[in-house]
């Protein structure tokens, strides 16, 4: 052979080595800074990956929990994995055929990975261990079901409620009592609610507010609450999509309400200057929104930033006529991917949690428990102050779930593109020439109406496409399966 | 300007160097910014600057306290009334030389700033966790913690009463001056993740000082880049990326250059027809085909390797074909025919004439695509799941989409570096390039 | 070897393209076919692609989204290729002036290039941020009062005529005419008979710099005058957050999130300015020296030489542009996610949610089809356009 077929070969042979030797990643790297305590047992361990999406002290929480069952038994090794966007990066991992062992889903994720088959059921492997029905608070199982079947476990619940800045309430005591309300107590209606945020609204000379009394956008994050509390919903009692309810409409009016009140423009360079839940800029944290509808986790961050800040936490109000104390609850949960290469392993840790580690990890994130029966040593020193609060508003009749449809995930992206379209929405000023007073606000309210339940309805018609779709689909896999 | 030989008059010179001035003002800003952000604490890269040099350079006070110079950081402002008083004290260690708020205690105060609702764990549990509470341990006592100067004792809120001794005694300044709390500033500080753990070590100093008290001066944080450099993983990161790059760019130069000299020097049916379909190849962009190249990739089982984001260069880029391929066409015929009178083999030919003479433009081909390679987002985001596959772009885009606080120092810190390689190899190949570039460039 | 010489040659040619056309048939025209076949599928990721026909074909076509998707990408080719071809043979032309620190500056626009896509949208979602952001830093440096020379900016927009004569701007707006009068015309030609005379070339200059600092008040201004919404906005803007339409009332304008990803992709026309450099190089000198000896002027110059001569890179540029915005990804995946109301969801990341978050690769792959077909198309108007316009050398 000549000098550069030689070359060439030689080339050839160098990237078929490379590609052939590429190292996977290998799970059971023996770290003697971390792991010596389990150097006896590691090799005849079986090495499971648990890919959860936690950050700061929540993730060592976490890995506390995972810490405890690596000590509890020698059989199984449960490697925690730090994943930011873990749904995302955990499908990708499963339709690549390579997915972790052990992954931690938001219950927004259970009906897609259900449906895609993405996910193993977990019925038979309950069953099995005893794992009935009646351990759960029942809100809670629910969202882990799909079609009847169970495809994850909770493992970290939430329960939202009305937070309140009292240092706020008692500066403005005077104020208060003199429009009638009670400055050591928060709101119990929504009209009192809107009337406490215009007391404690304090505007800056620009227009600007300087302190809001309440700012339904901040955080952001529970906009899919707002009809519930209105005693509306999105979904009926057989699944289909509702967003145009009566009682939904007048939820949006009333989140309509603030933005016209204080200016829409206003309100978005008033929130420019925020940082998200984790941070000292938090609106609520900074101090710069009174009232603010959060979560059962929330006073762990606010400890962290700002520890002196004086607050109290109660039901949120709801309208008028509906029954309440009522909450919004939503869920982390974990689940055993399809595909793994450790199912029984896997299985183990998921029963643990389920039985000894929930306590570990809620507790230290200052969450309560999704379990019918809570041990008192749960309760005994729990960091969180308000835990009877959320306690009592999961365990509410009144409690409000988003139930697991095929549909939902495609439905919360154009409900929140929804929201923020009604919410940035502006009446013609057209429309309003030549009218003044009483008449331009009743004919923006009327406009606005109109536009809310036209959104509404246009939403409801394409996810009722879009759910009338993939039910066909489904079915004409079936039958074409069936043949 | 742009006008043949004959000198530009100095008053339009002058023009053009403002204006490339200001727009290379624009250019580099960014990047300065980058980099100036990247020095910073994390408190001052949340506020909004104040004047220019804050912007570019952090401020930083030293304090004495407890006797100690120390770099610290303002917490917050606290306003007294004129008759108020705080009293940060000290617990009197017990017989035994513990401190005080141990087990079974529901509220452990370490300061103000670090009050912790600790769930009550045994003894065992505590001394397994990082938290060494020293006798120097010093409380500020407020409203719901009152100390009695009279009794010397510190009243806390679960109700125990502990005996303490003052360490200060602040009082409202007579001329109204600003009291700030400060906290020594570690450089750990810069990493969100010590600051928030409730297992957090104690030994940090902190006071209540009058604004002229503190000291200041420009600060600059290097350890910023060792931190963001580990949470983004940056050697198993870097390896990964090398890895794809290098593969890359002997993929695209070596099946570039042997197409491109099959289309410009051999015959054979159809050769002009192939070639048309490589142009019309680069108008098809990636969305079209990453679908099924993506299950192709899936079939094989490659999904989850870094094999989809090389193997393909192994076949040959359509744009570097061309590219080639007009340049070879460039070369003088002789040279060719007295090697093939020669006797050489074609691959012999390419090898020891044509490549030797092409060398500053398959330079520019290397340099190219080691710079989409190094670029690449979209690719590693489809065929990469694992943490530790991760090439820098999906690391650093990771650490950016965490569940949390965005730390946009670290952020800037790791992007300086991550940008860095790129800038210092273009420095290095600049005079080839530009060279390269006019060489060929795109004739019609 | 056995075999006719004629064999023999077309079979090593074939062996030196063999990679490519490997490449071909499994990463161009395997997945092209695929990917046509999917189209009429419903294929979930973890099961087998089922056949459903022009379904999804038809669902496109009344799909809300796909046409937000598509209006939004368009609109940013609109505004971004015209701003990006003129701002890169402006600074082509620049860069080839003959004057010092040339290669200098070559490096600098050339620097953001080299940043990986991934920094530059952390970097620029970092400069846009409303709060600490270097952008809303430096406009409120200028929107502020009391500044000498920023003070300008606000006196004019608030017409305070008082501060605005003490702050020296009126001198300027006053002086530029007469410095322009001074250096092109009738009057100049009395004023100093010598072209070249050097006082000549310092009020010349002065004029210009006259002109623009004059031009920016008035400018500013005139917006203030005819559209005090958008200035108001623009004391403050949201950037990335903003969704409202700029300029305000024209309802399919670009948001101003949209405008703040062209801004950023401004920043890197640094590649398209050399490859244009490249080719001004090649203009020979001779045509220039022949438009000299006609009597055109610079501007005259540049229209009739410099833009023929390197129209066809300009064409090259432009189709690769229109690809390229078709592609765009990263950046509105990092920075906004889509935007505010859909605001940036660019068809590239359109395709890759219905793929990776909706998981169906058949509806997907049906929107990539007829993006092809899209593209296609726009290119085709560009080359039917460009044979009027283009010229070619020739070889």
């Amino acid at each position: 052979m000549r000098g550069v077929h030689f070359i060439l070969a030689a080339i050839v042979l160098v990237v078929v080595m490379v590609a052939w030797f590429e190292p996977r990643p290998d799970v059971a790297e023996y770290d003697p800074a971390v792991h010596a305590a389990f150097k006896d047992t590691w090799a005849k361990r079986v090495h499971i990956t648990y890919w959860e999406k936690w950050g700061s002290f929540e993730a060592e929480a976490a890995q506390k929990m995972v810490d405890a069952f690596n000590a509890s038994q020698d059989e199984v090794f449960c490697h925690y994995i730090r994943t930011s966007q873990v749904d995302r990066k955990a499908m990708l991992a499963i339709v690549g055929g390579q997915p972790p062992d052990v992954v931690g889903l938001w219950s927004d994720n259970v009906a897609p990975y259900a449906e895609a088959d993405a996910l193993m059921p977990l019925d038979d492997l309950m069953a099995r261990a005893g794992l009935g029905d009646d351990h759960y608070i029942p809100n809670y199982l629910e969202m882990c079901r799909y079609d009847g079947r169970t495809y994850v476990l909770p493992t970290a619940p939430v329960s939202i409620a009305l937070f309140y800045n009292l240092d706020h309430f008692r500066a403005k005591a005077a104020q208060l009592r003199a429009a009638g309300l009670d400055p050591n107590h928060p709101p119990r209606t929504i009209a009192e609610l809107d009337r406490y945020a215009d007391v404690l609204t304090v505007m800056a000379p620009d227009g600007t507010p300087d302190v809001m009394g309440f700012l339904p956008t901040e955080p952001g994050w529970y906009h899919v609450a707002w009809p519930y509390y209105f005693g509306g919903g999105l979904f009926d009692a057989n699944g289909s999509p509702t967003p145009d309810l009566p009682a939904n409409v007048r939820a949006f009016e009333w989140l309509k309400g603030y933005a016209r009140r204080y200016g829409r423009d206003n309100l978005t360079r008033f929130r420019q200057g925020f940082g998200n839940f984790d941070s000292p800029q938090n609106a609520f944290i900074d101090g710069k929104v009174s009232m603010v509808l959060h979560g059962v986790f929330f006073p762990q961050f606010i400890d962290r930033h700002r520890p002196h800040l004086h607050y109290g936490v109660a039901p949120f109000p709801c309208a008028p006529g509906v029954r309440g104390p009522r909450s919004f609850l939503n869920e982390d949960n974990i689940g055993i991917p399809r595909g793994c290469k450790h199912p029984e392993a896997a299985w183990k840790f998921v029963l643990w949690t389920q039985t000894r580690g929930l306590e570990i990890l809620n507790r230290l994130q200052g969450k309560h428990l999704p379990l019918a029966r809570v041990p008192d040593s749960f309760r005994q020193g729990h960091p969180n102050r308000f835990l009877k609060v959320f306690e009592d508003l999961a365990r509410s009749p009144e409690a409000c779930v988003i139930p697991t449809s095929i549909v939902w995930r495609e439905y919360s992206d154009e409900y929140k593109r929804g929201f923020d379209h009604i919410w940035h929405w502006q009446v013609p000023k057209s429309a309003l020439d030549g009218l003044t007073g009483a008449e331009r606000d009743q004919e923006t309210r009327q406009l606005t109406r109109e536009e809310i339940v036209r959104t509404l309805t246009d939403m409801r018609e394409t996810i009722e496409g879009k759910l009338r779709r993939k039910l066909e689909r489904t079915e004409q896999r079936k039958a074409r399966a069936a043949q | 300007m742009s006008i043949g030989d004959r000198k530009t008059p100095w008053h339009l010179r002058t023009i053009v160097h403002l204006v490339l001035l200001c727009g290379g003002a624009f250019f580099v800003l960014p990047l300065v910014w980058m980099v100036a952000t990247s020095l910073k604490p994390l408190d001052q890269t949340l506020q909004r600057p104040e004047s220019l040099r804050s912007v570019l350079l952090a401020t930083g006070y030293t304090a004495t306290i407890d006797g100690n110079d120390c770099d610290v950081t303002r917490e917050r402002e606290i306003a007294l009334e004129p008759n108020d008083v705080l009293y940060i004290v000290r617990p009197k260690p017990t017989a035994d030389g513990s401190v005080p708020f141990l087990a079974g205690e529901l509220t452990l105060t370490f300061g103000p700033d670090l009050w912790r609702k600790i769930p009550s764990f045994t003894e065992a549990e505590l001394a397994q966790m990082n938290a060494p509470v020293t006798a120097a341990v010093k409380v500020l006592a407020d409203k719901a913690n009152p100390y009695d100067p009279a009794a010397g004792v510190l009243h806390l809120a679960s109700g125990r009463s502990v005996p303490a001794s003052i360490v200060r005694e602040v009082r409202r300044p007579a001329d109204g001056a600003p009291l700030w709390l400060v906290r020594q500033w570690i450089p750990a500080d810069t990493d969100t993740k010590g600051v928030s753990s409730p297992f957090v070590k104690v030994d940090r100093a902190w006071g209540i000082l009058r604004a002229d008290e503190l000291r200041t001066g420009p600060k600059i944080i290097p350890q910023n880049y060792p931190v963001a450099l580990r949470r983004v993983h940056f050697a198993r990161s870097l390896a990964n990326t090398l890895l794809v790059c290098l593969m890359c760019v002997g993929g695209t130069i070596v099946s570039s250059v042997i197409v491109a000299y099959g289309f410009a020097f051999l015959e054979f049916p159809g050769r002009n027809t192939l070639f048309g379909l490589t142009l019309a190849t680069i108008m098809v962009p990636f969305v079209v085909t990453m679908i099924p190249v993506y299950l192709m990739w899936r079939s094989v089982g490659w999904v989850g390797t870094f094999k989809p984001l090389w193997v393909g260069t192994w076949l040959g880029s359509a744009f570097f074909i061309f590219l080639l391929r007009q340049f070879f066409l460039g070369l003088p015929k002789d040279l060719l025919d007295a090697a093939r009178i020669d006797g050489c083999s074609e691959l012999e030919i390419l090898w020891n004439v044509v490549v030797p003479l092409s060398k500053p433009v398959i330079a520019m081909v290397a340099l190219f695509t080691f710079l989409g390679a190094w670029k690449d987002f979209m690719g590693p985001l489809i065929y990469l799941s694992h943490p530790k596959q991760f090439t820098l772009s999906l690391s650093l885009q990771s650490f950016a989409s965490q569940h949390g606080g965005t730390p946009w120092h670290l952020l800037m810190a790791a992007s300086t570096v991550f940008s860095l390689p790129l800038i210092v190899l273009f420095f290095f190949a600049m005079k080839t390039f530009m060279r390269s570039v006019a060489t060929t460039g795109i004739k019609g | 070897m056995i075999g006719s010489g004629r064999f023999r040659r077309y079979a090593t040619g074939y062996a030196f393209i063999l990679p490519w056309i490997l490449g071909l048939t499994f990463l161009v025209a395997g997945p092209f076919l695929a990917a046509g076949y999917f189209s009429l599928c419903e294929y979930p990721p973890l099961k087998d692609p089922m056949y459903i026909g022009g379904a999804n074909y038809a669902e496109l076509l009344g799909d809300p989204s796909f046409h937000r998707a598509l209006g939004v990408t368009m609109l940013y080719a609109a505004a971004a290729i015209p701003l990006g071809v003129i701002l890169a043979m402006t600074l082509a032309m620049l860069l080839n002036a003959r004057i010092r620190g040339q290669s200098f500056y070559r490096v600098i626009f050339y620097l953001p290039h080299l940043v990986p896509t991934v920094v530059v949208a952390i970097l620029w979602m970092w400069i846009f941020n409303a709060k600490a952001g270097l952008l809303n830093f430096v406009i409120g440096r200028l929107f502020a009062a009391g500044d000498w020379w920023t003070g300008l900016f606000f006196d004019v927009a608030a017409l305070k005529v008082g501060k605005f004569v003490i702050h020296g701007g009126a001198c300027w707006l006053l002086a530029a005419p007469a410095l322009a009068a001074a250096t092109w015309g009738p009057l100049a030609r009395r004023l100093w008979p010598r072209e070249n005379s050097r006082l000549r070339q310092l009020v010349c200059l002065a004029a210009i710099m006259a002109i623009v600092l004059a031009a920016l008040p008035l400018l500013s201004a005139a917006a203030h005058t005819l559209r005090p919404e958008d200035v108001r906005k623009f004391r403050s803007p949201g950037w990335l957050t903003d969704g409202d339409p700029m300029p305000a009332g024209v309802g399919f304008a670009p948001s101003w999130a949209l405008w703040s990803l062209i801004i950023m992709s401004m920043w890197s026309v640094g590649q398209m300015a050399v490859i244009y450099l490249a080719k001004l190089q090649d203009v020979p000198v001779e045509l220039y020296e022949a438009a000299e000896i006609d009597g055109a002027s610079w501007w005259r110059k540049t229209v009739s030489v410099t833009i023929p001569m390197i129209s066809p890179v300009i064409l090259f540029n432009v189709v690769m542009a229109i690809i390229g915005a078709f592609q765009v990804f990263a950046e509105p995946y990092i920075m906004t996610g889509g935007g505010p109301e859909d605001k940036t969801r660019f068809v590239a990341m359109f395709v890759y949610e219905q793929a990776f978050r909706y998981h169906r690769l058949g509806y997907a792959s049906a929107v990539a089809a007829v993006l092809f077909v899209i593209i296609i198309a726009l290119t085709l108007v560009a080359f039917r356009v460009s044979k009027k316009h283009v010229h070619y050398s020739g070889r």
